[in-house]
């Protein structure tokens, strides 16, 4: 009879054991994955770092940067064979100057990285002291068939702040990216402090 | 008891040795690890003043400037701007081909924040007095070293002049006038 009870729970034991084992995360990216903080076109997004607003989102085939007041020379235009996906983004640092440079526009499985064609002052340069609000342009160029698919329907801006986003708030963006009506030429503005929200 | 002990002296030995040790990994060294770690401040009442390589520093007036928004008067609404003068005189053997950086610095509810000075204060309507520097570059002379800072509103009361010489740890803490 006792026998019979050490068989018992050493079969309970290993039960659970299993199950615990089935269960685990096979990956740490499942223990460490980063916090998405969502929202739409308009909506302001606080994470722990940042405070950010997608304003408007346009699609061009040309870009025009005339705005660059830098020494030296810099094309007026930048065009592409593909498309320009430009956004424009109101954002306040929290606690110390944010770089925008690591923002990224997720389509379907294709992800794409803010140009650092723009030149300054560019959003992504732009390093405001915390509690300062600028506004700014990330642009993106972005394939016909990214945009064609499925995935564009619900594309993702998102705005990680760090090279590691292990257990990190992201600002994400979602994007319907399909029935935007693409423009010749979009005039792109510098980045500039604005007035804040009192 | 007395055998107890005598079969197991060299366990309670071992006891004796390791146990102390254990507490120094895990307390001790990361207590010392965060005392080096940490600048030296050295803190700087209003209107006093303190020598730092030959030079003595003297922070003499500051002001806030409210933005009423930038076609007012050039700061946004929300922000405002801060000014802060440091007198640097040459005490003795000053040496020349120095540098030194300044943050205006807030720990309001216990979050420290900072902003680097602007390079170009025009931008935001601030005239820099003429016999003024807008750059800390002892060159041996004495010089007014006049910083000027885009902050939020309400940043000005809770805030600090920390200025750094080069490349050394210490940070000296200017109080402002209020």
């Amino acid at each position: 009879m006792n026998r019979l009870r050490i068989i018992a729970a050493v079969i309970a034991f290993l039960a659970i054991a299993g199950i615990a084992v089935g269960t685990a995360p096979t990956t740490d990216d499942d223990v460490v994955a980063p916090f998405a903080v969502r929202g739409g076109l308009g909506d302001t997004l606080e994470t722990r770092v940042l405070t950010v607003t997608a304003l408007d989102v346009a699609r061009a085939s040309s870009l025009d940067v005339s705005y660059f007041e830098g020494l030296g020379t810099y094309p007026e235009k930048l065009t592409t064979d593909s498309n320009w996906i430009v956004v424009t983004v109101r954002l306040t640092a929290t606690i110390e100057p944010v770089s925008l440079s690591n923002a990224r526009l997720r389509i379907g499985d294709s992800e794409f990285r803010a140009s650092e064609f723009l030149p300054r002052p560019a959003i992504t340069d732009l390093l405001a002291g915390p509690g300062i609000a600028a506004v700014g342009s990330l642009a993106f160029e972005v394939s016909d068939a990214a945009l064609a698919s499925d995935g564009a329907e619900s594309a993702e801006l998102t705005f990680p702040t760090q090279f590691t986003t292990q257990l990190d708030e992201i600002a994400t963006v979602e994007l319907d990216l399909r029935d935007i009506d693409s423009v010749p030429d979009y005039r792109v503005e510098k980045a500039v402090i604005v007035d804040g929200e009192k | 008891m007395r055998a107890w002990l005598r079969r197991n002296r060299v366990s309670l030995a071992a006891v004796g040795i390791l146990a102390p040790a254990l507490i120094w990994v895990l307390y001790g060294i990361p207590a010392v690890n965060r005392s080096d770690g940490g600048p030296t401040i050295v803190e700087v009442a209003a209107g006093n003043s303190v020598e730092i390589q030959g030079y003595e520093w003297t922070l003499t007036a500051n002001v806030e400037i409210v933005g009423e928004g930038i076609p007012a008067n050039k700061v946004p609404v929300g922000d405002a701007l801060v000014a802060a003068l440091i007198e640097v005189r040459v005490v003795d053997d000053a040496p020349g081909d120095e540098s030194c950086d300044a943050t205006l610095t807030s720990r309001a509810m216990g979050i420290e924040r900072s902003w680097r000075t602007e390079s170009l204060p025009s931008d935001y309507g601030y005239g820099l007095q003429s016999t003024s520097d807008s750059y800390c570059s002892p060159s041996g002379t004495d010089f007014d070293y006049e910083m000027v800072f885009l902050t939020p509103d309400g940043a000005y009361e809770t805030s600090t002049v920390d200025l750094v010489m080069g490349t050394e740890s210490t940070v000296y803490r200017f109080a402002l006038k209020h």
